[in-house]
């Protein structure tokens, strides 16, 4: 890891940093404490914790940052992992944690950007380096989100196969593969208000689509069986399912807030649509 | 370490002291240490190294793993410290060979143990100690130098987080006595960041006390 400057200038910001400590601490700590499960978990003793527990992560960042050695940083996340992890909190905390500090660090003193390389160096310690644990460990992010969209029973909810279904029965596999090749990327999925964000592209079109297929039955001749299985959606069941999908949308805004995550990730997939319909041939 | 001794033999003995220790029970920790180690032929330099040492090292992964608490890590450290003192009684040392060391621990370092066991191994190696302590203040540290005028400082520096400590001790040490007066440094945090002693331009570093004895009589020019 290399940073610009020389050793005086980054013992000038090292102090810099340290002197700040007590605000980027207070900033982390509000950050943290925003989400009630802390306070909750720990009480009063909740705030002076994670205090404590920011000032250490930002001193060991600038350690790393004066002697320019990720690698310690690096021992320090596997350290804090095996500390914290023992004491009823998870790997997924720090690596939160570390995000925050670094993102304080950063706005609080904005000429320490460097920290940040460290900071990342930091959380890629905390991933397992392969095998089942990192398996385990990838999907693990997603447990949360799949359990939520359990009741939207989302395994029957996939437009891929229908998709893919007509696009081989009007053109064979060759405009199935073409179909696919143009496919411009959806969002990644992995979080749940990105879940529900896409959801409400995919289950809107197919609210919408019940129209669509009246035209491309009266003009092109198609229907459910013969190309249109998109179109078609659930069939009896799109309106109820459109609501089911509104009703768990509209719960998940009133507990958890994150509309703007939605709203983007919504955007993203419109966007993804109109791209991939733009560059097929008509 | 002895011909005699093997590692397996060494690791069963810091495992029943290490048990003895978290029982809080003194006299057993004695007795693995002099009546069935030393008896059996372990160096004191073996004992240092691969029993007290080593199970100070396990104590504190067992407290980062939330299996044993600060109160018994301290129970566990005492003992050690007694076995410390007792074995420097016990131990034969050589003749002293004219030469000053000063040990200390940086600024806010309060791990003690491993700088008081590296101040005895050199004191038995016949080096002249001053052992300072925990927590020197760099402050306090510079006129204590200067009264003691020591042929070489030793710094023991555990945490990371002390690293600034580090810095700043060697900076003044430098700045008030030249590079004359050679520095040594060692503790946990140089296998964490290891480049900060090169760094610094640390004139001596070991892993273990037995390292440093040889490396401190190869730099300050001693026999044997």
């Amino acid at each position: 890891m290399t940073s610009a400057g020389s050793d005086t200038e980054l013992l000038r910001l090292a102090d810099e940093v340290r002197t700040h400590a007590p605000t980027i601490a207070a900033r982390v700590t509000d950050a943290t404490l925003a989400d009630p499960f802390w306070t909750k978990r720990y009480g009063a003793r909740g705030r002076r914790r994670t205090e404590e527990d920011a000032a250490f992560h930002v001193e060991y960042l600038v350690q790393a940052l004066v002697a320019r050695d990720a690698e310690l940083v690096r021992r320090y996340a596997r350290w804090l992992e095996g500390l914290l992890t023992t004491r009823g909190m998870c790997t997924l905390h720090i690596d939160e944690n570390l995000a925050r500090v670094g993102a304080a660090v950063v706005n609080t003193v904005p000429r320490a950007f460097a920290i940040d390389g460290y900071v990342k160096a930091a959380r890629a310690a905390l991933l397992y380096p392969g095998g089942a644990a990192r398996e385990i460990q990838s999907a693990a992010e997603r447990v949360p989100f799949a359990l939520r969209l359990h009741g939207l029973a989302i395994d029957q909810r996939r437009k891929e196969p229908l998709l893919a279904r007509d696009l081989e029965r009007i053109g064979g596999t060759a405009a199935l593969n073409a179909a696919r090749a143009r496919m411009a990327f959806v969002p990644a999925i992995r979080t749940t208000p990105a879940a529900l964000g896409v959801a409400y592209v995919l289950e809107g079109k197919t609210l919408g689509a019940r129209f669509l297929l009246e035209e491309a039955r009266a003009r092109l001749g198609l229907g459910p069986q013969h190309g249109a299985a998109f179109l078609a959606g659930y069939g009896a069941e799109t309106s109820a399912r459109w609501t089911t999908y509104r009703a768990a949308l509209e719960e998940y805004v009133r507990a958890d807030g994150c509309r703007r995550a939605i709203v983007e990730a919504a955007r993203a997939t419109f966007e993804a649509f109109t791209r991939t319909v733009a560059v097929v041939p008509f | 370490m002895s011909a005699v001794v093997s590692l397996d033999h060494l690791g069963a003995l810091r495992d029943r002291y290490l048990e003895a220790q978290l029982r809080g029970d003194r006299r057993a920790a004695r007795a693995i240490v002099f009546d069935e180690a030393l008896a059996g032929g372990v160096s004191v330099l073996d004992v240092y190294e691969h029993v007290l040492a080593a199970a100070q090292r396990e104590i504190g992964r067992l407290w980062q793993e939330n299996e044993v608490s600060v109160a018994e890590e301290h129970v566990a450290t005492a003992i050690s410290n007694l076995i410390l003192a007792q074995l420097f009684e016990h131990a034969s040392h050589a003749p002293r060979n004219g030469k000053r060391v000063l040990v200390a621990c940086v600024e806010g370092e309060l791990h003690e143990f491993p700088a008081r066991l590296v101040a005895d191994a050199l004191d038995l190696a016949g080096f002249q100690v001053v052992f300072v302590g925990a927590n020197v203040p760099t402050e306090s540290l510079l006129p204590m130098i200067e009264r003691e005028k020591p042929d070489l400082v030793a710094l023991s520096i555990t945490m990371s987080f002390h690293a600034g400590s580090l810095r700043e001790a060697v900076a003044a040490i430098r700045h008030r006595f030249g590079p004359r007066l050679p520095i040594a440094a060692g503790g946990h945090a140089l296998e964490w960041g290891a480049g900060i002693a090169a760094e610094l331009g640390i004139d001596v570093t070991s892993r273990s006390a037995a390292e440093l004895v040889v490396a401190m009589k190869q730099r300050l020019g001693v026999d044997g």
